[in-house]
Order: C-alpha cells, then sequence, then structure tokens
C-alpha cells in the first residue's frame, strides 16, 4: 500500500512538473509594451519610405489604411493575441536570423511574432513584421518546416507583396477609368444591379489573382532563401503539403462511446436524447451554386497547384527526405501541444476546445488535464448558455460543411440543458 | 477555427475602397424581405429572403431570392422575373414541398396601369428538387373535373366574364380546392346569385381525383335563410365543422362529424347555452388547435353586446361531444386582478387587450393580455404590464400573473410572438420593454423570455440593447425550442446572427 502511494504521488508530481514545463509566461506586459513601442518605430520607418516613393495621392490612402490596419494590430497585442513566451520566440528569431545572415536580400529591421492561435499558419505585415501561429509549431513536424513557412513570408515583404496589394486597391479606387464604369453603372435604368455584380466580380477576381501570383512568387524565392540556410531544403514541398492537409483543425473523428465515458456522470445519467441528431434530410444542398467563385476570389492558389508549380522550377524538389525534428523542437511542439486547448479558450472557440479535450482524452493523452480543461470550458458554456450567447462560441449545425463526428458533437452539445451544463461544469471543475 | 485567422486578414481587407463598396451594394440589390417558412405541420422549415435586383426593361423587374435552412445555412439561391408592379413576394412550402411565392403589388404602379385593365400577377412556384422556378396555378374544379387553374385575367375581363355567367344562367358556379396534408382534396362548392349563396357542397376526393363523398346543404336558401358551414378539422377518422342555420334571423349553431371515410353523419349536435355573440365569436375564431383526442376553440364571451370574459370550446373526439365554458372577468378574474371591471377594464382607462391565447395539448389554455389604453383626441395609444392568465384542463383559472413593464407610449404593443414547445405540452412566449437600469439609470430594451411548462411559470430577461456596450439585438422566430437573435455590435465579431436555445 505504502509503494502504491509513493507511486501515485511520484506519478502525480511528475505530470504536474511535466505540465509545468509547458505553462507558459505570461507576464508579458513589458515584452508588449517594447514590441509596441519598436512596431510603432517600423511602421514610421515604412511611413517615411512609402511616402517618397508615390504620389501625394496614393500616399495619402495608403497612410490611412496602414494606420487603421496599424492599431488593429496594436490592439491585438494589448488583447493579449501572441505568445511572449522566450521559448516559442526564440526558436522563430534562430530561423529569422539564419535568413538574415545567409541572405543580404532579407531586410535587417525585420522581426517576428507568435501568435496564440492554434492554425496552422503565418502571415507577412506590411512593416515588416512576420507573424507565425503557434500551431505551426503543433502541426508541422520539425524547424526545417517551420523555416519553410518562414522563408515563404519572408519572400512577401522582400517582393512587398502587402504593399504591393494596397496600392492596386488604391489605385483601382484612383483610376479615372474605373471611376467612369462604375458611374455609368449608377446611372443605368434598366440591369443596373447585374452590371454592378459584373463589374464587382471582375475586380475581385483581379484582386485574387494578384494575389495567388504572389504566392507563387513567395513559394519560388521562398525556397531560394531556404536553399541558402542550414534548413533542409527539401522540406518545402511537405511543408506545404502538410499546411493543406491541417488547413482546419480537425483532430481525428470522435466515437460515440466516449460520450458517454465522460458524460455518465454520479448525479447525472448520460441521456441517450443527448445524441439525437437533428433531421436535415429534407434540403437538398447540392443545387445551392455561389454566385462567386470561391477559388477565383481565393488569396492563395490550391496547394497543389503550388506544390506543381514549385516543382515544375525546381525538379529536386521530387525527391523528398524528412529529418528528424531536434531536442529542441520536440519541447517547442510538446509546449504548443498543451496550449491549443488553453488558446482556443482563449479565443472562445469553446466548442473546438471541448472537441479537442474529448478527442485527447479518447486517445488516453493527458486525461486528467484535458479534464480539467473540459469543465473550464464548460464553464464558459454555461454563462454562454445562460446568457443566450452560446452560438458566438459553439458552431450550429452545417450539414454540407461538417463531418459526422462533429455534427454529432454539436447535436450532443446543443441538446443538453442548461443545469446539466451546469453539472458537467462543476463536476470536471471539482 | 479560420475564424480568428480570418479575422487578421480582414483587418486589410477593411480599407476596401469607396468604389468596390459601392458596387458591393448595387450588386447585392434592394433587400425586400426576410421570412420563416413553415412547413405543413406548422414546423418551422427555413427562411426566404427576396432581394430586388432592379428592373431589366419597362415592365419587369427581378428578384433574386436565397433559401436558408431552419439553422440559417444556404439551401438555394437563384433569381427570376417578375413584372414591374410588384414589390414582394411571401413564401410558403406546399403539400409537395415545394415553395410558393404570392405576389403582392404595388398599388401605386397598379393605379398607374389603371384598375380596369390590371391583370393580378401569378404566383410563383419554386421546385426546391431542381431549383426551377415556374409560375403557379394552383388547382381548380370545374365541370366535375379538377384542372390547373386559369391564368389571372385582367379586372375588366373578369367582370365581362362573371357578367355573362349570370346571364346565362342566373347565378356563378363557385367552387375553392384544399389540399389536404395526405394528399387527398376537398372541393366547396356553392351557387353564387349575388346576395346569398345557394347548393352548397363539399366534397371529399382521394389522392387520384376520386371522390369519395359529398355532403350537400343549404338547399333551401334565400336572401334571409341559409346555411354556412365552417370546417374545423379533418383527420384520419372524421370531417369536422359548425354549420351555422339562419332561419327568419335566428340562427343555430351545430357540430357536425362525417366519417372520413364514407361521408356517413356520425354526429349532429346543437351548440347553445351560451350568448350567440359568443358562439359566433368561437366560430370565426382564429385560434383553434386541433389534436389527437380534441379540438379546441378560443373565442371572447359576450353578455349580450358586451365583452364579459373568454370562452373555450372543446370537442371530445371519442364522443362528439361539444363543452363551452367561459372565465368571467367578473366572477373568474377580479379576484386575481383586483381593478379588473365586468367588461375587462383596468385602472386608468386602460383594458385588457388580447395578445394571444395557447390552446395546450392537455385542454389548458393560457391567455396573453397587454394593458392597453387606445388613442384618444389628446392623448397617444399607451400600453403597461402584461397580464397573463393560466387555466386548467377545465378552463378554470389555475393563476394570473401580471408582469410589471413601463408604460410605452405611441405604440401599440411590446408583444413579439409565442411558440409551442415539446409536442403542444408547453409554450413560449416573447415581449420587450424598455428600461431604466437602476444603477446606471440608462435605458435599455430587455426581452422577457416566458415559458410555461406543465403549469409553472418562468421568466428569463434577456438586455438587447446597450448604449454602452454599443449593441442592438433583434429577436426573432426560430425553430422550435430555439430564438434567433440579430446582433449589431460595434464589435465586429460580435456582429452577428446567433441561433440560441432557449434554457427550460
Amino acid at each position: 500500500m505504502r509503494n502504491f502511494v509513493i507511486i501515485l504521488i511520484f506519478l502525480f508530481q511528475n505530470i504536474i512538473s511535466a505540465q509545468e514545463n509547458f505553462v507558459i509566461d505570461t507576464t508579458d506586459f513589458v515584452k508588449r509594451k517594447s514590441f509596441l513601442k519598436e512596431f510603432d518605430q517600423s511602421n514610421l520607418i515604412l511611413l517615411k519610405n512609402l511616402e517618397t516613393k508615390n504620389e501625394r495621392k496614393i500616399f495619402k490612402n495608403l497612410k490611412k489604411n496602414l494606420e487603421e490596419f496599424k492599431n488593429e494590430f496594436s490592439t491585438q497585442i494589448n488583447e493579449k493575441n501572441f505568445h511572449f513566451d522566450e521559448r516559442l520566440l526564440g526558436m522563430a528569431n534562430e530561423i529569422l536570423e539564419e535568413f538574415k545572415n545567409k541572405n543580404p536580400e532579407v531586410p535587417k529591421y525585420t522581426k517576428i511574432l507568435v501568435s496564440k492561435n492554434p492554425s496552422v499558419n503565418a502571415y507577412c505585415i506590411p512593416d515588416g513584421t512576420f507573424v507565425i501561429n503557434i500551431g505551426l509549431y503543433y502541426w508541422l513536424d520539425n524547424e526545417d518546416q517551420v523555416a519553410s513557412v518562414i522563408a515563404h513570408e519572408i519572400s512577401h515583404k522582400i517582393l512587398e507583396h502587402p504593399i504591393k496589394t494596397q496600392l492596386k486597391r488604391i489605385n483601382d479606387d484612383l483610376n479615372e477609368t474605373n471611376k467612369k464604369l462604375v458611374r455609368e453603372v449608377k446611372k443605368q435604368k434598366y440591369n443596373k444591379t447585374e452590371k454592378a455584380f459584373d463589374l464587382f466580380k471582375k475586380n475581385l477576381y483581379a484582386t485574387g489573382e494578384l494575389r495567388r501570383k504572389h504566392e507563387y512568387e513567395a513559394d519560388s524565392l521562398g525556397y531560394l532563401l531556404l536553399k541558402r540556410t542550414k534548413y533542409n531544403k527539401l522540406e518545402f514541398k511537405e511543408t506545404l503539403k502538410l499546411m493543406e492537409k491541417y488547413d482546419t483543425i480537425q483532430p481525428k473523428g470522435l466515437t460515440n462511446s466516449i460520450y458517454k465515458k465522460m458524460f455518465d456522470l454520479p448525479n447525472l445519467s448520460f441521456k441517450e436524447d443527448w445524441m439525437k441528431i437533428e433531421d436535415f434530410s429534407s434540403y437538398d444542398y447540392s443545387l445551392l451554386k455561389e454566385k462567386i467563385n470561391k477559388d477565383s476570389i481565393a488569396s492563395h492558389p490550391e496547394m497543389d497547384e503550388r506544390i506543381k508549380k514549385l516543382v515544375e522550377n525546381f525538379p529536386e524538389l521530387n525527391d523528398s527526405k524528412s529529418n528528424k525534428p531536434s531536442e529542441e523542437y520536440i519541447k517547442i511542439k510538446e509546449i504548443a501541444y498543451y496550449n491549443i486547448v488553453p488558446n482556443l479558450i482563449f479565443f472562445e472557440d469553446y466548442g473546438y476546445a471541448i472537441y479537442l479535450c474529448l478527442s485527447r482524452i479518447e486517445n488516453e493523452k493527458d486525461i486528467e488535464l484535458h479534464k480539467k480543461q473540459l469543465g473550464e470550458a464548460f464553464q464558459k458554456v454555461y454563462q454562454a448558455r445562460k446568457d443566450y450567447k452560446l452560438n458566438r462560441y459553439l458552431d450550429r449545425i452545417d450539414p454540407k460543411d461538417q463531418t459526422e463526428s462533429y455534427m454529432q458533437f454539436l447535436s450532443f452539445m446543443w441538446n443538453l440543458k442548461l443545469d446539466e451544463i451546469k453539472y458537467i461544469s462543476e463536476y470536471y471543475n471539482k | 477555427m479560420k475564424k480568428t485567422l480570418i479575422l487578421f486578414i480582414s483587418i486589410l481587407s477593411l480599407s476596401i475602397h469607396a468604389q468596390m463598396k459601392d458596387l458591393a451594394e448595387l450588386a447585392s440589390g434592394e433587400f425586400v424581405t426576410f421570412e420563416p417558412v413553415f412547413d405543413n405541420d406548422e414546423k418551422l422549415f427555413g427562411y426566404f429572403t427576396l432581394f430586388n435586383q432592379g428592373e431589366i426593361n419597362d415592365k419587369t423587374r427581378k428578384f433574386e431570392y436565397v433559401l436558408l435552412d431552419k439553422n440559417l445555412n444556404k439551401v438555394s439561391s437563384n433569381t427570376f422575373e417578375a413584372e414591374k408592379i410588384l414589390y414582394r413576394y411571401s413564401a410558403y412550402l406546399d403539400i409537395n414541398k415545394d415553395l410558393i411565392l404570392a405576389p403582392y403589388v404595388d398599388i401605386h404602379e397598379m393605379s398607374i396601369w389603371g384598375i380596369g385593365k390590371f391583370t393580378y400577377p401569378e404566383y410563383k412556384k419554386i421546385d426546391l428538387k431542381n431549383n426551377k422556378i415556374t409560375v403557379y396555378y394552383g388547382k381548380c374544379y370545374e365541370n366535375n373535373t379538377f384542372l390547373n387553374c386559369e391564368p389571372n385575367k385582367s379586372w375588366r375581363d373578369s367582370k365581362k366574364d362573371i357578367k355573362a355567367e349570370r346571364k346565362a344562367k342566373g347565378y356563378l358556379d363557385n367552387a375553392s380546392v384544399s389540399i389536404l396534408k395526405n394528399g387527398k382534396l376537398i372541393v366547396s362548392q356553392f351557387k353564387n346569385y349575388e346576395k346569398y349563396v345557394k347548393d352548397n357542397v363539399i366534397m371529399y376526393f382521394d389522392e387520384n381525383e376520386k371522390m369519395i363523398w359529398k355532403y350537400e346543404y343549404n338547399k333551401f336558401a334565400d336572401k334571409k335563410n341559409g346555411e354556412f358551414i365552417r370546417i374545423i378539422d379533418i383527420d384520419d377518422n372524421a370531417f369536422y365543422a359548425i354549420k351555422i342555420t339562419t332561419i327568419n334571423k335566428k340562427k343555430t349553431y351545430k357540430l357536425i362529424v362525417l366519417d372520413i371515410n364514407t361521408g356517413k353523419l356520425l354526429a349532429e349536435n346543437l351548440i347553445n347555452s351560451i350568448s350567440e355573440k359568443t358562439i359566433e365569436s368561437l366560430t370565426y375564431s382564429n385560434k383553434f388547435k386541433m389534436y389527437d383526442d380534441k379540438i379546441i376553440i378560443f373565442g371572447r364571451s359576450f353578455d349580450d353586446d358586451k365583452l364579459n370574459g373568454y370562452a373555450r370550446l372543446l370537442i371530445d373526439k371519442k364522443t362528439y361531444t361539444v363543452t363551452v365554458n367561459t372565465l368571467f372577468y367578473k366572477e373568474d378574474l377580479k379576484q386575481y386582478i383586483p381593478k379588473l371591471d365586468k367588461n375587462g377594464g383596468v385602472e386608468s382607462g386602460y383594458n385588457l387587450n388580447l395578445k394571444d391565447a395557447f390552446l395546450l395539448k392537455d385542454g389548458s389554455v393560457a391567455i396573453l393580455n397587454e394593458k392597453f389604453k387606445p388613442e384618444g383626441q389628446y392623448n397617444k395609444m399607451k400600453t403597461t404590464d402584461m397580464v397573463y392568465i393560466y387555466t386548467d384542463e377545465d378552463f378554470k383559472v389555475k393563476d394570473v400573473k401580471t408582469l410589471e413593464k413601463e408604460k410605452s407610449k405611441g405604440q401599440y404593443t411590446d408583444y413579439l410572438y409565442s411558440q409551442y414547445l415539446n409536442n403542444d405540452e408547453n409554450v413560449v412566449f416573447f415581449y420587450k420593454d424598455f428600461q431604466k437600469d437602476d444603477e446606471t439609470k440608462d435605458k435599455n430594451w430587455i426581452l422577457f423570455i416566458n415559458t410555461l411548462l406543465k403549469g409553472e411559470f418562468k421568466q428569463e430577461q434577456l438586455i438587447i440593447s446597450s448604449k454602452n456596450d454599443k449593441f442592438i439585438i433583434h429577436p426573432y422566430i426560430a425553430k422550435e425550442g430555439y430564438i434567433l437573435l440579430r446582433e449589431f455590435n460595434e464589435k465586429e465579431k460580435y456582429n452577428q446572427i446567433r441561433l440560441e436555445k432557449l434554457n427550460y
């Protein structure tokens, strides 16, 4: 018995200390303040630079747009949407430094941020800040792949894509021919809507095309930048494949048994009624045709096309050689793993947070931790449901876009009564 | 998951330039309507949204419709052309689950055409199996045959036809066709002698349009005497109607029950023992509910011509007996509402204005009133408290709740709508009130969500407008057990349409 207790205590301590390692430092006021100061500076430099290169009228518009964006982005920083943890930032900065050292084209003033967003993505903003989502660390396999993504974003900056996109919009807006076209449409007595729509669509498609062109360019240049670094260049293609695979967070489908396992509680027996899925069979969604082709306005081309084009330009990418992650990457990946659920809760995606907890519990990963997080998310769901705000944080069923497993999950969540949600939250928050 | 990402990307897109914004507004057309569509069981099927896409020539305009499912997901969308005089369509689902669009005409445009030349536009049908839109003529019954109704004629041409038919026969042959949920048909046919109708026949047909039975009445009609039938319910076993017979100005009311399979008269029970005006109120009431074992009709009770309470008519489907119960203001309700007088008046010139009545499966009734003061020469109309009366299954008062509400001026009502829950055993109703917050002293709209579950009343309150937090929420009809909340919020991420589950 004593042995058992010792083992239990030992295990328990292990769990705590293991998790403590993955807790992210959130006392980041100073770091945030310092970043914002730097951000102000880089935006000032950017504006000065743009002023010299652009006509006054165009610059005025550009300035307005960039300042609006800067304010919005600063709000995101103040709202703590980013991680300032040294470990997460450290690896990102190390990668960026490697690019700067090996590629003179990379502007020296560029910097990097890690967003709390759990999806596998990154972006570049006009002043030279690159944002990588924590989701990159979680979903990608090694630092070579993270470097591939950063290479792509650096290329956007080198090629000035964010500014070019803005300039296109401003030029389109100020262009006399365009103005005349819009005026003519407005003057039309008949078919005004149709003509306006055609023109609108043409504009959207043109912007979409430009942005897709930018993506191809950033892929090509990004690969060339990567080639000069220490990172495995062959991972570039692999990265694109993974990004497509994990385009949206899709934990493996839950089996129905997990609901009974987790929600058959001492004073709340599991009810089969909770699993009922509403009938949507009387709707035929297949006839729906969107007026605007999503692919034509997409900012990114289909991943298959990107990979195809990349391999055409760089036949050596036909080979593939995957590196094993470094010890450091494995640790960072784990930090990301432990922070996905808290970040989902942070972004008020309580539905996804619960879904992910259930998925991890089903796969027997950190069961106690995820039960606690489940309780936390249920507490939020309880408050939201009480305030008639749950649909802000939990999707409603959309049969044409959701998997069966996710629809089952949503049905379960919406079928629960308020007092049942309360009980579940209290039970797992104990 | 993509939500947050989109948020970031959209920051840059916020700077969408002015011309594109103008074009986007023009391209989406002018919003016309967003309305619920119910299926044949009165359950919410989805929402119909219509946009006016403008004129395409001097006689025609284009509309775009979007059909959403009960969860607000897009199901189908298409454009169609219609006469310019049309300003909107209202949609309903017919027995074949096609979406039928009923036209509404712009009276101003109609007067430009001239009343004589004016032809009422046709209905349209959207076949939801293939999204095709066609003109919908409905089903007509003429010369013992079912056929598609003829296209509408101009008012002048219709008048000519009517005149010619009257001249030839001395009357018009009128018939109306109703298609029942099970695909069977009811035809009500009569001779129209302008000042009265005669020789009425109700005919029942199967799905293959083969007549199963007919019921004839009103054979003796003249200008002063006659019979009229109000159909109440048709179920798998019987046909129920109230027959009103007028002979020398005296009216008698009878429940008529016919065997649905043979047309054989199963019962003909006199409805009496209450004032004629009360029976009349019940007969023509639009508050009725049909259940497997009973039919409930709710109406007003009158003493001579003066309102003195409420009445419930109950038809037992097993015995075909008719029971009429009344609830009088003075005798039954005064103890709960001390200032109530015998004709429904309350304090300071207000009266109990009936807003809704809920006829529940067990026969109990919940009656919702609002204290209302009509507009006077020097004052606007006003409303105050909601008064909620609910009865037991014998129509005896169980309790009365006076739900205090601020005085609203110039507004007919603060009542919104209601919904039956749990197979018509329970009900939820909604109203709003503009109230001052005790702490902040700000006035905000509050939504009151009221449920009556197994006779237990429960109320929840939801703030639906706030000057400080800069949001306003419009509540709207949703599927059973839910409420639709359209929120306009300064915070972009909360600026959304939500479907929220009711907490009952």
